[in-house]
């Protein structure tokens, strides 16, 4: 490496003294260019795609920390994520038969959301939970409920939702939630430093 | 300017912090914040949230209680930052 750095250093030596100012005017101009690029906000996206309860615990717990430290967030529920994390259903009247019955089929709200491993049929859940409330761990649903008190913005993923017979009014719990596609998902990703998918 | 009390002993992470959020939010300007914490997390927790905020960590010790924090929220014409 320091034979490289030698003669790094050393290779302007042999041009004039104009080509290298030049030259640094050049790279200044390029840094500059840089530096006026793309708005950069302290922003924080979350693409929530698992409706297992401990890795939507784990988004909440990331999603409750960046809004504490003033950062925007923004949560899009998508596939067995947006499942998970619905409210007691709206409506049911005006669906078809296949909807209702993946309704049926999916957990409705996150406290009904399974553990990844140790689920042990509920029992592995409750274990957790028993704990959780000992140490003073707040659940799941206290977890999304802060999230939404401290202004993290829920998007809601247009075609997964349809496609699970999902609806806007199935997640009044979780604020203003709007619906979004992809393009706006990565358009807010882009602008902010942290994007992460779970 | 007025001083601001949180007891968050019992609590894990991410509620400290959290609760040190919403305090702020209540706080005006230039506020102290002085908190109570015993997750172990919350020392290096505590020192992050306050860099990203703009708030000045005025002290920090820990007992065999927990840690006590006192922070200055940044001053109405500061130039501290922070959303």
């Amino acid at each position: 490496m320091v034979p490289d750095l030698e003669r790094d250093a050393a290779a302007p030596t042999p041009q004039s003294g104009g080509s290298v100012a030049s030259e640094l005017e050049s790279r200044v101009a390029a840094l500059e260019a840089r530096a006026s690029g793309p708005v950069v906000e302290d922003s924080v996206s979350i693409a929530c795609f698992s409706g297992d309860w401990d890795r939507l615990f784990a988004a909440f717990v990331i999603a409750n920390g960046a809004a504490a430290m003033g950062q925007t967030v923004h949560v899009f529920l998508t596939f067995w994520g947006a499942a998970a994390l619905r409210d007691a259903v709206g409506s049911w009247g005006d669906r078809s038969a296949i909807d209702r019955l993946i309704g049926y089929m999916l957990p409705a709200g996150p406290a009904r959301a399974r553990l990844s491993r140790m689920h042990w049929f509920g029992l592995g859940k409750r274990f957790f939970e028993w704990r959780m409330r000992r140490r003073g761990v707040p659940l799941l649903p206290d977890l999304v409920q802060e999230a939404v008190d401290l202004g993290v913005q829920v998007h809601l993923c247009e075609m997964s939702a349809d496609l699970l017979g999902l609806r806007l009014d199935d997640f009044r719990n979780l604020g203003d939630v709007e619906p979004c596609g992809v393009a706006s998902f990565l358009r807010d990703a882009t602008r902010g430093r942290v994007t992460l998918f779970i | 300017m007025s001083q601001h009390r949180i007891d968050a002993r019992g609590m894990k992470c991410p509620r400290p912090i959290v609760e040190l959020a919403k305090a702020r939010r209540r706080a005006a300007p230039g506020d102290v914040l002085e908190i109570r914490a015993d997750d172990l997390a919350f020392d290096r927790d505590v020192v992050a949230w306050c860099e990203t905020t703009g708030c000045e960590l005025l002290e920090l010790r820990r007992d065999v209680e927990g840690a006590r924090a006192t922070i200055q929220l940044p001053g109405a014409g500061g130039s501290g930052g922070g959303a």
